[in-house]
């Protein structure tokens, strides 16, 4: 199987530095009002946004919501934006508030039930559109358990793992302690790890 | 170190958070435990998996998702109200023009009520409405909404013929419970200590130091209507109308003669103590009830109020699930009778304004849900005040 459209662009190992030195022209045409040059920023970062909102909220039609609106409120906030700074982790951020709000408003919706603290089964996802997003078995399965995970320990392993905040910058954007950051995980860790004991 | 601890440090040790002692002691055991070993290679897969985790989608769709962003901008652009002023000037004739009508709306809610609920209640400062108001509408309401909701007190048996003709030090003890919800400060370290009341606007040029959590003061006196004034500011109207003001169960006395109770409340400076409160809730300090909403911020009023419920779910989840008391009573006192009545107030009135506020109806039939479940947690003075905030929610629809 052949690379996966956007794999290059969307490996975090890439230089920051690099990055930011590509988009800077971008970045600078948006702020004087081109909207082509965010389009080209927005064809860059959408794909990263819409993987971490899709394994935040678990629906890609609610991600896809949330990444446009993040491109557009970026937009229209860009005279507040430092051109000196990377493009990315800012429109991250701002997804990330957004879909954190999201889930916020589902959590609610079940919050008096206690974490099962038990490993969930991973749910039958067969009608769910993640199978058209991911084409290898594998990731499809490991996505299906992260997806599984009660929201509090799924947040923070998707900030941990897709978006490579430190435990200071989760516990900060979420407003827990870094211990609870620590050990919502180590439970989601082991959570995945049970529930994809066939796979790993 | 068993291999429970040791897991959990493996999941430190893959994040590099680890110091040096616990490196070493965690790949020790991992060099003589095949089963952490093993583990620990499961962690490092997972890791991989993360990062090789793309979603696939063609050319086409990546260009249709950035088009509908650039319409979306598009419309947000010529959605803008066209410049009134250019520049801060045009922001600064926004917030003119939101507070002129914040004040409009308060005032109109303020005399409406008035003349409405109780025709000398906008003549009352807070505390002494608190003591003084029969709030014969709303509790028409609330008895009837409650009963539509098929709701039961657990605290039929305290009856508010009962508080007002038997005991009047025992009412003032109702009134020093009923006090205003978001005037309470819950503190972190609130399980160990005593709620305190942070005064009013209205409260803080009639309270006396004391350096106490809330000294009981059951003195009482007689105001005659005359001897009162109208709120001066805004903010005091805005806190006129909090629901607590008008239910405090029946004193009523005779007309011409008023009987009121004042309290001695603890003698900080309220704005620092809001300051700290809106610091805790992480919301702008800026913000509090009764002030003129920023146009940029048409839900400012429900942010408000959501952070704060926010806030008080992560702190308190437990007080919230259905098993509470029972978990409670098999845990003992984790947190004291009065420091409980005063989370279950924040939290009440909390979800009454998140309740009333909110645009989504299923959003409202939650907050009233949560208002159910507090109104069976805590004590008997508490449980009145959460059901007259169901009742209102119930009668605001």
């Amino acid at each position: 199987m052949g690379k996966e459209i956007g794999e290059e662009k969307e490996t975090p190992a890439v230089n920051i530095n690099d990055e930011h030195e590509e988009d800077r022209p971008h970045i600078e045409a948006a702020v004087g009002g081109d909207k082509q040059a965010y389009g080209k920023l927005v064809l860059k970062y959408q794909r990263r946004l819409l993987r971490l909102a899709f394994i935040m909220l678990g629906r890609l039609d609610a991600a896809e919501d949330i990444v446009q609106e993040a491109f557009v409120k970026g937009y229209l906030a860009l005279d507040n934006f430092d051109t000196e700074k990377p493009f990315y982790p800012w429109i991250a951020t701002i997804a990330r508030n957004l879909a954190l709000n999201q889930i916020k408003k589902s959590e609610r919706e079940v919050m008096q039930s206690e974490i099962d603290d038990s490993a969930p089964e991973i749910p039958d996802y067969s009608s769910n559109p993640l199978d058209n997003l991911i084409e290898k078995e594998n990731d499809r399965k490991f996505a299906h358990a992260v997806l599984a995970l009660p929201p509090p320990y799924r947040t923070v392993f998707v900030l941990r793992m897709f978006e490579k905040m430190s435990y200071e910058e989760i516990a900060g954007q979420l407003k827990i302690s870094i211990g609870t950051v620590d050990s919502r995980l180590h439970r989601a860790r082991e959570k995945l790890v049970a529930m994809l004991k066939e796979h790993l | 170190m068993n291999c429970d601890d040791i897991r959990h440090k493996l999941s430190l040790l893959i994040d590099g958070q680890l110091n040096e002692s616990e490196r070493q002691e965690t790949e020790k055991h991992l060099a003589e435990c095949p089963d952490c070993r093993e583990y620990y290679q499961k962690l490092v897969r997972l890791n991989e998996m993360a990062d090789n985790l793309f979603l696939s989608r063609d050319e086409q769709y990546w260009e249709k998702q950035k088009n509908t962003v650039l319409e979306k901008i598009e419309k947000a652009e010529s959605e803008k109200i066209t410049d009134i002023a250019p520049g801060r000037n045009r922001n600064l004739v926004y917030k003119f023009i939101a507070v002129a009508a914040s004040i409009a709306l308060v005032a109109f809610v303020s005399i409406y009520e008035s003349k409405d609920i109780e025709p000398t209640r906008s003549l009352f400062s807070d505390e002494e409405y608190q003591a003084a108001s029969v709030p014969s509408r709303i509790d028409s309401i609330r008895e009837k909404a409650t009963e539509e909701a098929g709701f039961t007190s657990p605290d039929e048996s305290v009856s508010r013929e009962r508080l007002v003709d038997e005991d009047k030090s025992q009412m003032a003890d109702v009134g020093k419970k009923s006090g205003a919800p978001q005037k309470l400060a819950v503190e972190k370290a609130l399980p160990t200590k005593a709620p305190e009341v942070v005064p009013s606007p209205i409260d803080k040029k009639k309270t006396e130091p004391t350096g106490e959590g809330i000294p009981e003061d059951k003195s009482m006196k007689k105001v005659s209507p005359g001897d009162l004034a109208l709120p001066e500011k805004a903010e005091d109207i805005g806190f006129e109308i909090m629901p607590q003001s008008i239910n405090a169960p029946g004193e009523q006395k005779q007309p011409g003669e008023i009987v009121t109770q004042s309290f001695h409340k603890r003698g900080v400076d309220s704005d620092m103590e809001m300051e700290e409160e809106a610091l805790d809730f992480g919301v702008s300090s800026t913000i509090r009830p009764g002030m003129p909403i920023d146009s940029e911020q048409p839900d400012l009023s429900y942010d408000f109020w959501r952070a704060r419920l926010d806030s008080l779910e992560e702190s308190h989840r437990e007080i919230l699930s259905p098993h509470y008391m029972e978990s409670r009573a098999k845990s003992g006192d984790a947190i004291s009778p009065d420091s409980l009545d005063a989370v279950i107030l924040e939290m009440a009135e909390s979800c009454y304004r998140v309740g009333v506020h909110t645009a989504d109806s299923q959003e409202r039939e939650l907050m009233i849900g949560n208002l159910k479940r507090l109104a069976y947690v805590g004590s008997p003075e508490v449980v009145e005040k959460v059901q007259n905030y169901i009742a209102l929610l119930l009668a605001s629809e």
